[in-house]
């Protein structure tokens, strides 16, 4: 196969084998390789699709063939059909397990689009529409404000695009969670004041250690979870933040007080990371499921990726029968996910430069002493 | 002069580095990998310089290690080299108010170390200091 073609053969998302007559491999593209492990020269790996190649071969079975590969037992939809070249056949199956991450990951971030932004859009139009029949000033302020709600929904998007696109985000700014904390709270006050929602701080006069990160982005998550909070919260429960320190890791702890967990947050429909929404997916279409989203919106997606780039996590512990929902935001204390190799690279070089006046400077002092013992 | 020298660093192979830097000299050497055992061996084996990292695990990091010994008169006279990746200006200003006598930035210069700590065994000489005992 020359180069141009290879290219164009890898270059297949569809594991794409080609076999002769024998089913013995003659060439099999990147993803084939991936799937199935071939090995050119040798017969394909599942006896199987060798025999139904010979089928096709002795006119037994009709082409295309479709065809189950097994490869460690795990079954994977194939067809088996001759290519225009004499004597040889492709065996072309689709890589399920991307196709399936793909699927799930459109699904995922569809959900998440649904919670965040169908109730916004609706009511920005909603707005529009009045504004034709009732051009005034009140209407005019409504529309703005929300406009701003909107617009702050799709800066989410572009944000949680950002963070999955792998943006460099962790810095090394030392950081007191303290200072965070207020912030956040002072952010989202208003939030929290109109909802009735009473904020108890503890541990936030110790002496903690730093942590090490991305000030806006550590930030951001705190911001998103009691935004969270904001939104989903019991209007008028108790909301308990907490700060700790394990030692190895700063823990900010969000825990409510009996109401701050519905009943929605107890079948688990609160938080559903990324990759499990199977579950969250399942829940929704049971029969009187509500019609509007009430999933986890892009916040906690947002959170969560945040805590992973710097090399922490956010687990969720919720109370078997008490309704009580606690998130908890670590961070290990210390430097963050860092590319120490490449510091270790760089100082080796700089010793390794050294290295040589090091020694130089070594012989002058041992003369004497050489001189002296002799 | 023979230095009793505490190195307080969370990477082995920084920390190696510098051992074997100073191993040149005939210095007595200690070490610790985190910011609470470095300020516990400070305490216990009172070393005349400490070469401190900023970003370690614990539940003190090289800036509150540094400042938790200067504020303690016993221990304030421990020359302490604040080792670290970050060298932003303002990072040096808080490494210098926590008390820090220097600022080595990664990767850093083992000559330069070399250089710095003779300085520190100068000074302490001319101090009549040099013997504090564990």
């Amino acid at each position: 196969m020359n180069p141009q073609m290879k290219d164009l053969f890898d270059a297949l998302q569809d594991a794409v084998v080609i076999v002769d007559r024998e089913g013995v491999v003659r060439h099999a593209n990147q993803t084939a390789l991936a799937l199935f492990q071939p090995e050119a020269g040798k017969p394909f790996p599942d006896p199987l699709i060798v025999r139904r190649v010979a089928d096709l071969v002795a006119g037994i079975a009709r082409s295309p063939l479709n065809v189950v590969v097994k490869r460690d037992k795990v079954p994977q939809a194939a067809r088996i059909l001759p290519l225009p070249l004499p004597g040889l056949y492709a065996i072309v199956a689709r890589d399920a397990g991307a196709k399936t991450f793909y699927e799930t990951t459109l699904k995922n971030f569809h959900e998440y689009l649904r919670a965040d932004l169908a109730e916004p859009m609706q009511r920005f139009a909603r707005r529009l529409d009045l504004l034709d029949e009732r051009p005034d000033a009140a209407e005019v302020a409504k529309l703005a404000a929300d406009g701003r709600l909107l617009a702050e929904r799709l800066q989410r998007i572009e944000r949680l695009a950002e963070l999955f696109g792998g943006s460099p985000l962790v810095d090394q700014e030392r950081l007191q969670f303290r200072e965070m904390i207020e912030q956040a709270l002072n952010d989202a006050a208003p939030t929290l004041a109109a909802r009735g929602i009473e904020v108890f701080l503890d541990g936030l006069d110790a002496e903690l250690p730093p942590v090490y990160g991305s000030r806006a982005w550590l930030a951001r998550a705190l911001r998103e979870l009691l935004d969270n909070v904001g939104r989903h919260a019991t209007p008028k429960s108790n909301l308990e933040i907490a700060l700790r320190c394990t030692g190895t890791h700063v823990i900010v702890s969000l825990r409510n007080h009996g109401q701050f967990a519905g009943a929605h947050l107890r079948t688990k429909t609160h938080f559903v990371p990324f990759g499990e929404a199977a579950e969250y997916l399942d829940a929704r279409k049971k029969p009187g499921a509500p019609a509007t989203a009430k999933g986890p919106g892009l916040g906690l997606a947002i959170v969560e990726q945040i805590m992973q780039l710097h090399g922490g996590h956010l687990n969720v512990v919720e109370g078997s029968n008490d309704g009580v929902v606690e998130f908890n935001l670590e961070l290990a204390t210390g430097a963050p996910a860092r590319d120490t190799q490449a510091l270790g690279i760089e100082q080796a070089k700089r010793y390794a430069h050294d290295l040589a006046t090091l020694v130089g400077r070594m012989r002058p002092a041992q003369t004497p002493a050489t001189a002296k013992s002799a | 002069m023979s230095m009793r020298i505490l190195i307080v660093e969370d990477q082995p192979d920084i920390r190696q580095l510098i051992r074997m830097t100073l191993e040149f000299g005939s210095h007595e050497l200690h070490e610790a990998d985190n910011g609470d055992d470095g300020y516990r061996l400070a305490r216990s084996l009172r070393p005349q310089i400490m070469l401190l990292d900023i970003m370690m695990p614990g539940s003190m990091d090289g800036l509150q290690v540094c400042a938790k010994l200067k504020r303690d008169p016993e221990f304030s006279d421990i020359r302490i080299v604040l080792l670290t990746a970050r060298g932003q200006q303002t990072d040096i200003a808080a490494g210098l108010e926590a008390g820090a006598d220097a600022y080595l930035i990664k990767p850093f210069s083992p000559l330069e170390l070399m250089d710095k700590i003779d300085e520190f065994a100068a000074q302490i000489a001319n101090s009549g200091a040099g013997g504090n005992s564990p």
